[in-house]
């Protein structure tokens, strides 16, 4: 297996460069958060004939992430659950849960002082 | 009235209907559920059938943990079945949580919700367990009819 | 008719799990289907802040009781990959074995209940007869019947002796012989291919757009198969990924039941070339940095992300299991078909809810 290996972007570029994979037939695996102290890391990671892409971006808590279901209509279970888990928020989601995909009620549990 | 508890009894004792409920489970444990009711373990030799739905059950089989979402349709589904019931639960996890009690949405056992009749431990018990509790019920569903005030 | 809002699921006669969609209907054609999840949630990615890299083994095979085998597999390779530790052959052979094994029971297991689905409970009952074979084996030779607790960082717990190995041979040509039984129920019946043919099609172009992984990518005809990325013993071994064109409900029968019989032979190529010698080496220390890892489950790939920081815990643990990515394609899939093909189609595409939400 390849070794791993990501690229740091701005969140400015994000949805040019993720524009671009697609145009090269790219499918969209999986978008990661972590949360590193205040700011929270996003991997975005994306597959050709089985050789992964990964792109990265750091943002803050209150910055709106722009959503890829403009791009990857797919994209919306995988950025609704980041909204549930760490209560960042996406910009134009095509179906927003509001942070209640998995909880009735909103409560981001995965942040680190949230216990 | 008398003649219709006979009657209960009977059809009780012969052929108890079995809802299952997964609320929350790893699979594990519905799976071994499903497999007392196929050929090898063959739990219909008991007269035991599988519904699906919660007004013809009397015996109420749960596994997994409860969360926060769930709770309500474990209460919701509990209070639609009919007196009398036997509420079974499956594992670890039904029992208390088991690997997932520290989990952030986890409130932990079934019995947090809902009165359990019958703990079957095991992660996942194996399909002979399931079937001595499945068996166990029938039991105490005849108790039920016999002492309850129907 | 105007538009009517169906609820489907939670609790449901067709499906094992609690999952939910909601059924936008006119005219008996579902116009629109948003899922809804959260039943079996229990967020146990969060739970690797308090259990330490060896006991996490035991979490991840509770991801999903069914691939359980395969999320002990994923998670092992990922750290082992990151710490640098060489797992001897004979483990890996070990682990391929075992995984192989688990994906024909998923396979089965999943054949009765779609059986099941479109009321054919004879044929049910029969998958499932012939599956309890495979955990028989499980059982035999790891000690439980379906979540197999094998693998350990560094290798796997339990070898397999001779006479194991030939019975599961036996055992092997059983099962392959009553496959073939069923085979003309299956291809040839007429409700089969009434209730499947042209139901739910997903077009190869959207398959890779929604981000579909697995029998539910190969029916539309993608050959992707993540043991090509040879992790385990897949190097040595030889296969091809098998694919289907039409990418309807049928086909996707059809993909899992050929996968059957490739199992069968990677197992039969496994046991002919496994290598003597240890099943485990001693793993000293902690990872440290990021990784990624991806495998084949039987539902799809799952892919692992891995953080960790040099001390017991790790990180964060993301999990993206192939469920997960399914279910974009399955609203996509609903959309047009009529309300009594809507239980058929959703248990084509092999739902694990309890994947999905982990
Ligand atoms: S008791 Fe074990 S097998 Fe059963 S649901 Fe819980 S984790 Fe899964």
């Amino acid at each position: 297996m390849e070794k791993f290996s990501y690229k740091i972007i701005n969140l400015q570029d994000l949805l040019t460069q993720v524009k671009e994979l697609r145009e090269k037939k790219y499918r969209l695996v999986s978008i990661s958060c972590t949360q590193v102290e205040e700011k929270f890391e996003l991997l975005y990671t994306f597959d050709l004939n089985l050789s992964l892409k990964h792109l990265k971006i750091i943002v803050a808590k209150d910055t709106p992430i722009p959503s890829l279901t403009c791009i990857y209509e797919g994209a919306f279970l995988l950025e609704n659950e980041i909204q549930d888990q760490f209560g960042l928020s996406f910009a134009k989601l095509n179906i927003d849960y509001k942070g209640q995909l998995f909880y009735p009620e909103k409560n981001p549990l995965f942040l680190k002082n949230n216990k | 009235m008398k003649f219709i508890k006979r009657l209960l009894l009977t059809g009780i004792k012969k052929s108890p209907w079995l809802l299952h409920f997964d609320c929350g489970s790893c699979n594990g444990c519905d799976i071994e559920t499903l497999a007392v009711l196929t050929p090898v373990y063959d739990a219909e030799r008991f007269g035991v059938i599988n519904v699906g739905n919660p007004k013809h059950a009397d015996i109420f089989l749960v596994t997994g943990t409860v969360n926060r979402k769930n709770q309500e349709i474990l209460n919701n589904l509990y209070l639609q079945i009919p007196e009398p019931k036997v509420i079974l639960a499956v594992g670890t996890c039904a029992l208390s949580g088991g690997i997932f009690a520290e989990a952030p949405n986890v409130i932990g056992g079934v019995d947090k919700i809902i009165p359990v009749d019958i703990y079957i431990p095991g992660c996942p018990p194996k399909p002979e367990a399931i079937l001595e509790g499945v068996l166990k019920s029938v039991e105490l569903l005849e108790d039920k009819v016999k002492n309850g005030k129907i | 008719m105007p538009k009517t809002i169906i609820p489907f699921g939670p609790q449901h006669p067709v499906l094992p799990e609690p999952l939910h969609f909601s059924l936008t209907v006119e005219d008996e054609i579902v116009q629109e289907a948003i899922p809804g999840f959260g039943y079996v949630h229990r967020g146990l990615e969060k739970l690797c802040e308090i259990k330490d890299i060896h006991k996490m083994i035991q979490v991840v095979e509770r991801v999903c009781g069914i691939c359980s085998k395969i999320h002990a597999l994923c998670y092992c390779e990922g750290i082992e990959q990151m710490m640098g530790v060489e797992v001897p052959p004979r483990a890996k052979y070990l682990r391929t074995i075992w995984s192989e094994l688990h994906r024909m029971h998923s396979h089965l297991l999943w054949l009765g209940l779609f059986a099941d689905s479109f009321g054919f409970e004879s044929l049910f009952y029969h998958f499932w007869r012939i599956r309890e074979k495979i955990l028989d084996i499980n059982e035999k030779t790891a000690g439980n019947r379906i979540i197999v607790s094998v693998n350990i960082l560094g290798g796997v717990k339990r070898d397999l002796s001779t006479e194991d190995q030939k019975w599961i041979l036996a055992e092997l040509k059983e099962i392959e012989n009553k496959l073939e039984e069923v085979k003309d129920t299956l291809f040839k019946d007429y409700t089969i291919s009434k209730r499947t043919k042209g139901k739910g099609i997903l077009s190869a172009e959207e398959a890779l757009y929604l981000g579909a992984v697995g029998p539910v990518l190969r029916a539309s005809g993608v050959a992707q198969d993540c043991r090509q990325l040879q992790y385990a013993a897949f190097s040595e071994l030889d296969f091809e990924p098998v694919i289907a064109q039409e990418g309807d409900s049928f086909a996707r029968m059809q993909v899992r039941y050929f996968e059957l019989f490739q199992s069968i032979d990677l197992i039969r190529q496994a046991l002919s070339k496994i290598p003597e010698g240890p099943i485990s080496v001693k793993v000293k220390g902690y990872p440290e940095g990021e990784n990624v890892f991806r495998v084949e489950q039987p539902r799809g790939e799952v892919f692992y992300y891995f953080k960790a920081n040099g001390s017991k815990f790790l990180d964060r643990l993301r999990i993206r299991t192939p469920t997960f990515a399914n279910v974009p394609a399955l609203a996509k899939m609903l959309t047009g078909i009529e309300l009594a093909d809507v239980p058929v189609v959703i248990l084509s595409i092999d739902p694990c809810i309890s994947c999905t939400e982990r």
